[in-house]
């Protein structure tokens, strides 16, 4: 059974123009990757800058392995941080980067060279300690970062939108190896995002936030299958959303339903459809909207523009 | 010679290339014209009416100048003052700096414009009262006295571009470094120091350059215990001849050049056009 890495009771922090968090309770299990995802200004940043110590709190506290860590500053905290870019100092090569954190806590030359080679080997960069951080892609810099911050063995990692200044073939590389890694040293890793396709493929589980609120945490199949309420269900993925007769809407999955020519409970019109590769997506004009419907390939063949569908709804929520 | 007659210049490319030309070398003669008179000069062993050019060339002048104490004591004051102005002037103005840059505080507007305040006015009527002061702190005439107004000249340039260097740091590089471990001193001087070089080189050495040639304070306040090469000038103008004088312009010109080469060619060209931004 896991344990508890971080716990945040009641923490709140808000800026003078409304941006901030409020009344954030979070428990984070030892050896995870948690995500906070959201959109720009929801404050999945704050809290993760609260948890490494660069933002002061208004309310609440903070435990760390079970310790409070709510009044230390950020060179006292067990945690570390990769920033979205600018991690590297310029001035020192990549060795010097890595080694600033050992040197300081006084570890002897020769176990901070052998610690330096295994972090190196452990992000399958070798031979490119004497190289300044010019030198190197957006990539190997960002991993580099995740070295430093993994060499003084924190106990949680904080990554705020690591791969988010870099493309997307490499973004996708990057997360493949952040698993790995993870697998490896099992470090707990709290991840912040604004792209919930990484939150998807990346988490153990997701807090999904909403204006300094959370809104849903959970696995990301959970989340994907029963989002807790409107804002998440259309966060996560595609969602169509339509209007019952009692105020309320019916909200379902692009791939959640049955397409027939013949009978269905809903019907509509053909207005698009979309070769997305392995499968298709079909835009059907229903009652002045325009819902978007996935289906494999081969049933796309079956229809064509302005043909009259309908469509039976396999699987719903109401909000 | 025939073809470089003006008439034909005019003709032949137009009436803008030659007024252009014209202009610039205009604009040469008056820009360079004195450097080049003070070359000649410096270097004149005879020099006598009627004729427009020294008639013979060398070091006389060089030698008579490098043999007077006084004169060597002027320069050797003057580069010892310009140097510890430097240091303590990046004692006192680095750290302010690094407060207007990262941090807020009531009246930061304030201060930061009160340090243009000290160039705003004429400075001799500012020395005439910092004379006062001096009077009764028993500073006047004391090297002291000379580095503390060659130090207020310098807090406008110590102030303004490090902040503008020290602003232009992402912060993450410090957050990473309180990360790691780092105090906020050994932050500052491991990680925001060598990061800002450029900037607090480039105001170090408008520093130094400005020391070497501040006459009016100097002269107000060191005269006659302190001599710097500046206020030297003026004596010599009147003692000399022409070519002592133009000697003793060359040793000041000429550190003035080389630590101008040597920070463009360590920091490149961009530094100096950059300018002052906050």
């Amino acid at each position: 059974m896991s344990k508890v890495k971080v716990e945040i009771r009641n923490m709140s922090k808000v800026y003078e123009n409304g941006d901030g968090i409020q009344n954030i309770d979070l428990m984070i299990q030892a050896g995870e990757i948690l995500t906070l995802l959201g959109p720009s200004g929801c404050g999945k940043s704050t809290i993760l800058r609260c948890l490494g110590g660069f933002q002061a709190l208004d309310q609440g506290r903070i435990y760390i392995d079970g310790k409070e860590v709510t009044a230390l500053p950020p060179e006292k905290r067990p945690t570390s941080m990769v920033f979205q870019g600018y991690n590297l100092w310029n001035h020192m090569t990549v060795y010097e980067n890595l080694a600033f954190g050992l040197k300081l806590r006084k570890y002897p030359k020769q176990e901070i060279k052998q610690r330096v080679h295994e972090m190196l080997d452990l992000l399958k960069l070798p031979n490119i300690e004497k190289k300044y951080p010019s030198e190197l892609s957006g990539g190997q810099q960002q991993r580099i970062a995740i070295g430093r911050s993994l060499i003084l063995e924190p106990a949680v990692l904080l990554m705020d939108e690591p791969y988010s200044a870099l493309d997307a073939k490499i973004r996708q590389q990057m997360r493949e190896e952040l698993k790995r890694i993870q697998a490896q040293t099992n470090v707990t890793v709290v991840f912040v995002t604004h792209d919930q396709e990484e939150a998807m493929s990346l988490s153990d589980r997701i807090v999904v936030m909403e204006k300094g609120k959370i809104a849903q945490v959970d696995t990301p199949a959970e989340i994907y299958e029963n989002p807790i309420n409107r804002y998440t269900a259309s966060f996560i993925g595609e969602m169509n959303f339509l209007p019952t007769h009692d105020g309320k809407v019916k909200a379902f999955r692009p791939e959640d339903m049955a397409l027939s020519s013949s009978n269905g409970d809903y019907q509509g019109t053909v207005q698009e459809i979309m070769n997305a590769g392995h499968y298709s997506i079909l835009y059907l004009a229903h009652e002045e909207q325009s819902l978007k419907l996935y289906l494999n390939k081969e049933e796309a063949k079956k229809y064509e523009k302005k043909q009259s569908l309908y469509f039976t709804i396999n699987k719903f929520k109401v909000y | 010679m025939k073809y470089l007659q003006p008439r034909r210049i005019y003709r032949s490319f137009g009436k803008k290339f030659f007024f252009e030309t014209l202009i610039f070398s205009l604009f040469i003669l008056f820009f360079y014209g004195p450097l080049m008179n003070t070359l000649m000069l410096a270097f004149a062993e005879q020099y006598q009416v009627p004729h427009v050019i020294p008639t013979k060339f060398g070091f006389q002048w060089w030698q008579y100048i490098l043999s007077q104490d006084n004169l060597l004591q002027s320069i050797f004051s003057s580069f010892l003052i310009a140097l510890f102005t430097t240091i303590l002037s990046m004692i006192i103005c680095l750290p302010a700096a690094y407060a207007l840059a990262r941090f807020e505080f009531k009246g930061k507007r304030f201060f930061l414009f009160s340090f243009l305040l000290s160039n705003a006015f004429p400075k001799i009527g500012l020395y005439t009262a910092l004379g006062i002061l001096f009077y009764k702190f028993q500073l006047m005439g004391t090297l002291a006295g000379v580095i503390i107004v060659h130090i207020l000249n310098t807090m406008i340039f110590m102030i303004w571009i490090p902040s503008s260097s020290f602003q232009s740091i992402p912060i993450q590089q410090e957050e990473a470094a309180r990360d790691m471990g780092a105090g906020p001193i050994r932050t500052f001087m491991q990680i925001t120091m060598p990061a800002a070089v450029p900037g607090i080189a480039v105001s170090g050495m408008y520093t130094f350059l400005g020391s070497l040639e501040e006459a009016q304070g100097t002269l107000l306040v060191g005269f006659p215990e302190i001599k710097t090469m500046a206020t030297s000038m003026y004596g010599i103008i009147l003692d000399y001849p022409p070519m002592a004088g133009a000697v003793f312009s060359l040793l000041l010109v000429i550190p003035t050049i080389l630590l101008l080469w040597g920070c463009q060619k360590i920091f490149g060209k961009e530094i100096f056009s950059g300018g002052i931004s906050m």
